[in-house]
């Protein structure tokens, strides 16, 4: 409280805190399916591969949430054929889908 | 139209208004969520318009003035890539319609469509650019080493947002980032290089001893390499492709791909056992890699691979589920011709009282004497988070406890897979500057009962005995005088570490070999002027000659020295942007 008023916060900007902190902790209170890479992470300076070693570190915490823990696997892994089907269409308007549309980019000056 | 997210009790909230909120208290997550990273990406100042004109050049039809960019460096981070499609699904899902783009970042054209083809992320646009986009940006590390997410202002080419993908992806996290409008910003900062004492250079007209092209495949077009074998008869190169993490193997009288090791789909499910929707789910989101790294040839048709294969624990919790996603680290023994594993061995896990982990993926086999060294390493920077106040001292290299125990160079192990015990200790320059295991890496070869370790970038070798007692040592260079900059560690730790290893180290010892009277090593000064040192092992008379650093019109890349019997030659990669010529230097071994 006292942290709040020496910022300058009003009650309305507390109740929008309030609002805020709900939301987030919402996905700990949904059911969540967590995908935890472990790996050594870090910055390396040669070879520079990143979490390629066992370890018990942390690299990458995925967090979906879905009230069925297998639903998430059947929902997205449509969606991703979805997204790949029509990858070849936004570079090329007029076509009608199809493969992926892999653009090669002349170097920058 | 909004995607709802659920809660248990049925509640409905929509991610969109959680973006809302938290956009009114931007600045003080943006702090919390990428201030903490171990790896941040800032644009560079006055770059904007160089931003700008690589936006407009694309030709996309962007569907409004701001892009979500995934830049990416193909494979350095395989598994961290798995992070690309749920972030992507996640930004979806809090209804960003904008355009979407995956920028593969690397100089080899096939290659780079290839492995985006195979990855199939679920980006709107999955392009390949070379390095030079690079330019205008900072990194925290010094290179790019992982995947971020960015957002950018097209017209302008300004950077909104940058956030690494090492690190936490939720909804939470991904609703703060398309708030955030911190525009990270950097200048370019001025670091002095050290001056090395060599002796002379010799004037050394390079002589090719042997000259081919490559002729690799559509379906496996090569890369790039780190890690290259050429087996005893001197026929055949095996080498580790950087974009698949598999190895080629190519016949060096023809130049013919002579077959491609890779894990098939019961090599790769050995450590996993899950539901197949599961296994299928995480194979589409690019999560599960098998990697295969350095190798040797144990004879002219068998190669011991050190490979990650990924183990996966899947833990049931109430309702929640959580993938563990792991590596295996194996020794894999296969026949290069056609890919039938002969057999595996798990690497075993290091003593329960030593603090510290080994890393296979640099391995140094020996077969000669049954054993395979890893480089030891402990302690920050690991994980995905800047130093912190709860990091343990003994794991906090800018503390004396550090220094105080288990400070090993290599584990050994049998090509059993059976930890033998360690070797050697971390170089005294790496303590004196508080850089603890930051460089990584080394070397060992074996000549006449002896093994050589090298750290890869002090200019000393030590010879050891078969015991692991300390025999001698072989000066390639002299070490610079320390130089420790003036850069406040505990408020700038990666930026300390970058700096002072830059600013004290300025070679690489690519590889190096022993014979009977002379030591021969490939190193590469600034990363980019390769030389051949040779010191005799009697006199210690030390020679050198620079190789080309470009031949023909292609780059260059000195891989590894054979002692041939006529003499020492490198196994050499000559590269453009689509094809790779293998070469071989001859040395000169005379007085």
């Amino acid at each position: 409280m006292t942290q709040h008023k020496q910022s300058g916060a009003t009650p309305t900007r507390m109740l929008l805190w309030a609002a805020a902190l709900a939301l987030l902790l919402l996905p700990l209170t949904a059911n969540a399916v967590t995908i935890t890479i472990y790996g050594s992470g870090g910055v390396h300076i040669w070879p520079p591969s990143i979490c390629p070693d066992a370890s018990t570190n942390h690299c990458v915490d995925i967090t979906f949430d879905s009230e069925d823990p297998y639903n998430v696997f059947v929902q997205d892994a449509g969606s991703a054929n979805q997204y790949q089907a029509i990858l070849g269409t936004p570079a090329t308007p007029d076509s009608q889908g199809g493969d992926l549309d892999i653009v090669s980019i002349t170097p920058i000056e | 139209m909004t995607l709802p997210l659920r809660s248990r009790k049925g509640g409905v909230f929509t991610l969109p208004l959680l973006v809302l909120v938290i956009a009114l208290f931007s600045r003080g997550l943006s702090q919390t969520a990428r201030e903490k990273q171990l790896h941040q990406l800032n644009q560079v100042e006055n770059s904007n318009r160089t931003v700008a004109r690589f936006f407009r050049d694309l030709s996309i039809p962007y569907k409004s003035d701001t892009v979500y960019v995934f830049i990416v460096p193909p494979m350095n981070a395989a598994r961290v890539e798995g992070a690309i499609n749920p972030f992507i699904s996640l930004l979806r899902k809090a209804g960003v319609k904008t355009d979407i783009v995956t920028l593969a970042v690397f100089n080899r054209r096939r290659a780079a469509e290839r492995y985006l083809q195979r990855r199939a992320f679920a980006s709107d646009y999955s392009l390949a650019t070379d390095e030079k986009f690079l330019s205008s940006f900072i990194f925290s590390a010094g290179t790019l080493q992982v995947p971020f997410v960015t957002r950018f202002c097209v017209r302008t080419g300004e950077l909104l947002s940058s956030y690494s993908l090492l690190g936490t992806v939720d909804s939470a996290a991904v609703a703060w980032f398309i708030a955030d409008l911190s525009k990270p910003k950097a200048t370019r900062p001025v670091s002095k290089r050290p001056r090395i004492t060599r002796t002379k250079t010799e004037v050394y007209r390079p002589v090719v001893g042997k000259w081919l092209k490559l002729h690799d495949s559509d379906e496996f077009p090569l890369s790039t390499s780190r890690y290259a074998s050429v087996n005893p008869a001197g026929s055949r190169i095996s080498l580790m492709d950087n974009l698949t993490n598999y190895v080629y193997v190519f016949d060096l009288t023809t130049g013919r791909l002579l077959n491609v090791l890779f894990p098939d789909s019961s090599e790769e499910k050995l450590f996993i056992n899950v539901p197949a929707a599961a296994y299928q789910f995480l194979k589409q989101n690019n999560v599960i890699n098998s990697m295969y790294f350095s190798h040797g040839f144990c004879d002219d048709t068998t190669l011991i691979i050190a490979a990650s294969l990924p183990r996966i624990v899947m833990e049931v919790t109430g309702e929640d589920t959580n993938f563990g996603v792991h590596n295996a680290p194996v020794l894999i023994r296969k026949n290069i011709l056609n890919n039938r594993p002969i057999g595996y061995a798990g690497f075993k896990s290091l003593p329960d009282t030593t603090r510290g982990e080994f890393s296979h993926k640099g391995a140094s086999f020996e077969p000669r004497s049954n054993l395979v060294f890893v480089p030891f390493r402990k302690g920050w920077p690991s994980g995905s988070q800047l130093l912190s106040d709860i990091t343990p001292r003994e794991d906090n290299p800018f503390t004396d406890e550090f220094y105080q125990r288990a400070v090993y160079q290599f584990a050994a192990y049998t090509l059993d897979g059976e930890f033998v015990g360690f070797w050697g200790r971390l170089g005294d320059r790496f303590e004196k500057l508080r850089l603890g295991y930051y460089a990584g890496g080394g070397l060992v070869r074996f000549r006449d009962g002896k093994y050589y370790l090298s750290d890869q970038h002090s200019g000393r070798i030590y010879s050891y005995n078969p015991d692991a007692t300390l025999s001698d040592s072989i000066t390639l260079f002299d070490d610079p005088p320390l130089v420790i900059p003036t850069i406040d560690r505990s408020q700038e730790p990666v930026r300390y570490l970058v700096e002072a290893f830059k600013q004290n180290f300025r070679a690489r010892i690519v590889d190096f070999l022993v014979t009977q009277d002379l030591c021969y090593a490939l190193l590469l000064f600034d990363e980019s002027q390769p030389v051949v040192c040779r010191v005799g092992l009697k006199d210690r008379s030390t020679r050198e000659y620079a190789l080309p650093a470009r031949y023909e019109g292609k780059e260059a890349k000195h891989c590894l020295l054979r002692e041939t019997p006529s003499g020492v030659v490198t196994a050499s990669l000559l590269e453009s942007p689509d094809e790779t010529y293998y070469c071989e230097f001859r040395i000169p071994g005379g007085r």
